[in-house]
């Protein structure tokens, strides 16, 4: 008798969730010339419902160190090394040529890819690998990760996952707000967490396994640490007022966040094995957003006791801050690089909110991009790209953008808003 | 059995239809207040509609106050209306919760910041008047919790509040 209600939900769950736009904007130099021919499947087998060259060649493509060559300029379209004739490349002014094939068996999938040097017409690698239905996309993007880990010299960013929050309804009383985890590229998506009241700020534990974020469900933001496998979770900081911007120590033991139990909002380190709290910043200012830089001993943090919002840096265990920015009259929200040499932040620019860069070394910001309200950016584990939040439409979306600019995607959803991405770390 | 097969339509549409409406009426909507001059019992009824009910010009009947960008100074008009709502709560029982909001412009913790010193400026303004700080609550929501939705100066303008919300 539960017919009616079960075909409706599959009909939801069916809906394909994401679409990927990329954007290629600015010149092509330096972007790596590379074909990725679409995969072969060999045997008697049914076909998986994508094709995994697709796959490899959009991430090779997104990430802007790369320029795929079009399927319709392809002169030939072999699945295996031996099939190749390295001239047509050569002719086609390609550095680089991947090709490959997949063998449905059962429930699970051969997958063999190559990676060819098309100059030298030499293998750099050759791999067998077995997949299932549920990890195939998943197979593809580790096969992009290898070959850009070969041919760039750093690992790759395309296995990996995204937290964000998605919004429904959110100005009438059937608001609804999700916190979802998908794969870096918007497919997959699972709901981890759901709410009538904000959900705000996901950040990823060092190890991939758990998401601190901010829930407004007891009607005052408090700071939870939720496992993303088990779906178990814990409250870490529910004190009077503001309990905001959770951000992880790179060991994972301890959680920056902003209280304003003391007065106004300042930066404080939970230690969450013993559970002690240490305030860092004292003023009666905004202090807030605060990151960790990646070697642990500084964190980089929102003030406006200049008087406008801008970017702050204090030793992790306290002191004195020293002030970072100083272009522009609004930046807020950094974080730091990987390699800790810049942070990306949220900068106002000709009257709209970007994403900005900023060197450390010398205090200059490339703003990257050129939409109204962008917010929110993230950088991939490699450092290659940032995710952030942008409006298209009127409409919350996820973007991201190589860190030169150059290359920028959108992932959309389908349905609400979407915002406040936080690229997962590569845990391999 | 049957019944529950007509539902799962009707609910869908009433979800379409209140996502549709623009109308900002969450359960921090019209709460039952005593006293003759508060006007907010008409359920359905937009938030800034709330002055049309009551009696023109009535500051009591306003229960939202509005901020300039990045900015939490309480306004002459702002002032007004948080004053006549300090005189009743001085003299009654009664509590409020002050919401902080900001516009969608800008970082989102920051926003939680800067919509908890809106409520802060607005409670202060209760406690100089003679309400005691145990009737007074304070929230931020940021930019959480627009009124509206959109991007034109006039939604940004109407998200830049507090909300004066009776409990």
């Amino acid at each position: 008798m539960k017919r009616p209600f079960t075909i409706l939900l599959l009909m939801l769950l069916a809906a394909p969730a994401w679409s990927l736009t990329i954007q290629i904007t600015g010149g092509t130099e330096g972007a790596l010339p590379i074909a990725v021919v679409p995969f072969g499947t060999a045997g008697s087998g049914e076909a998986p419902m994508f094709n995994l060259g697709e796959i490899v060649a959009s991430d090779l493509k997104r990430c802007g160190r790369f320029r795929t060559l079009d399927e319709k300029d392809m002169v030939a379209k072999p699945n295996v090394g031996t099939q190749v004739d390295f001239k047509d490349w050569r002719a086609l002014k390609q550095d680089y040529l991947v090709v490959g094939q997949v063998t449905p068996s059962g429930d699970s999938y051969q997958v063999r890819f190559e990676l060819l040097d098309v100059n030298k017409g030499q293998q750099l690698l050759g791999y067998n690998m077995t997949s299932n239905a549920r990890d195939l996309r998943s197979t593809a993007h580790q096969i992009a990760d290898m070959i850009y880990e070969k041919i760039i010299g750093e690992p790759g960013s395309f296995n990996t996952r995204v937290a964000y929050i998605t919004a429904k309804g959110e100005t009438t009383v059937n608001s609804q707000i999700a916190l979802q985890v998908s794969d870096s590229d918007g497919f997959n998506p699972q709901t981890i967490v759901s709410s009538h009241d904000p959900l705000m700020s996901p950040a990823w534990s060092p190890d991939g396994r758990r998401i601190a974020y901010v829930s407004f469900e007891l009607d005052q933001p408090s700071i939870y640490v939720q496992d993303v496998f088990t779906g178990k979770r814990t409250k870490v900081a529910s004190y009077r007022g503001i309990n905001s911007a959770p951000a992880w120590s790179p060991d994972g033991k301890k959680l920056a966040m902003t209280l304003s139990k003391d007065g106004n909002p300042d930066i404080y380190v939970y230690d969450l094995d013993g559970g002690g709290l240490n305030r860092i910043t004292n003023h009666f200012s905004i202090d807030t957003e605060a990151s960790w830089s990646p070697d642990g001993h500084k964190l980089a943090f929102t003030s406006d006791r200049g008087g406008k919002p801008q970017i702050y840096e204090v030793s992790a265990g306290g002191g004195e801050p020293r002030r970072v920015t100083f272009e522009g009259s609004y930046n807020a929200r950094a974080s730091y690089s990987p390699n800790g040499k810049s942070l990306a932040l949220v900068t106002q620019s000709s009257g709209g909110y970007r994403i900005g860069l900023v060197d450390l070394a010398n205090g200059s910001m490339q703003v990257l991009t050129d939409g109204r309200v962008d917010e929110s950016p993230s950088f991939a584990p490699n450092g290659s790209m940032i995710i952030y939040a942008t409006k298209e439409g009127g409409k919350g979306v996820l973007a991201a953008v190589s860190v030169d600019g150059r290359v920028k995607q959108r992932l959309s959803v389908q349905a609400g808003d979407v915002r406040e991405p936080d690229w997962a770390p590569n845990v391999k | 059995m049957k019944i529950s097969v007509k539902l799962a339509p009707l609910a869908l549409s009433a979800v379409l239809l209140a996502g549709c409406s623009g109308m900002s009426n969450r359960k921090d909507g019209p709460a039952p207040v005593a006293g003759g001059a508060d006007t907010s019992g008409a359920a359905g009824e937009s938030r800034y509609g709330a002055n049309r009910l009551g009696t023109p010009g009535d500051p009591l009947s306003q229960k939202v106050v509005f901020f300039e960008y990045d900015s939490n100074e309480v306004t002459p008009e702002g002032r007004t209306i948080l004053l006549a709502h300090a005189r009743k709560l001085a003299s009654s029982r009664g509590s409020v919760t002050l919401e902080g909001h900001t516009d969608e412009r800008g970082a989102r913790e920051y926003n939680i910041a800067l919509g908890e010193r809106r409520a802060t400026a607005a409670r202060d303004i209760l406690t100089g008047a003679g309400v005691s700080a145990g009737q007074i609550l304070t929230i931020s929501y940021g930019e959480e919790r627009p009124a509206e939705a959109g991007g034109s100066d006039d939604v940004l303008a109407k998200n830049r509040r507090v909300e004066i919300v009776y409990r």
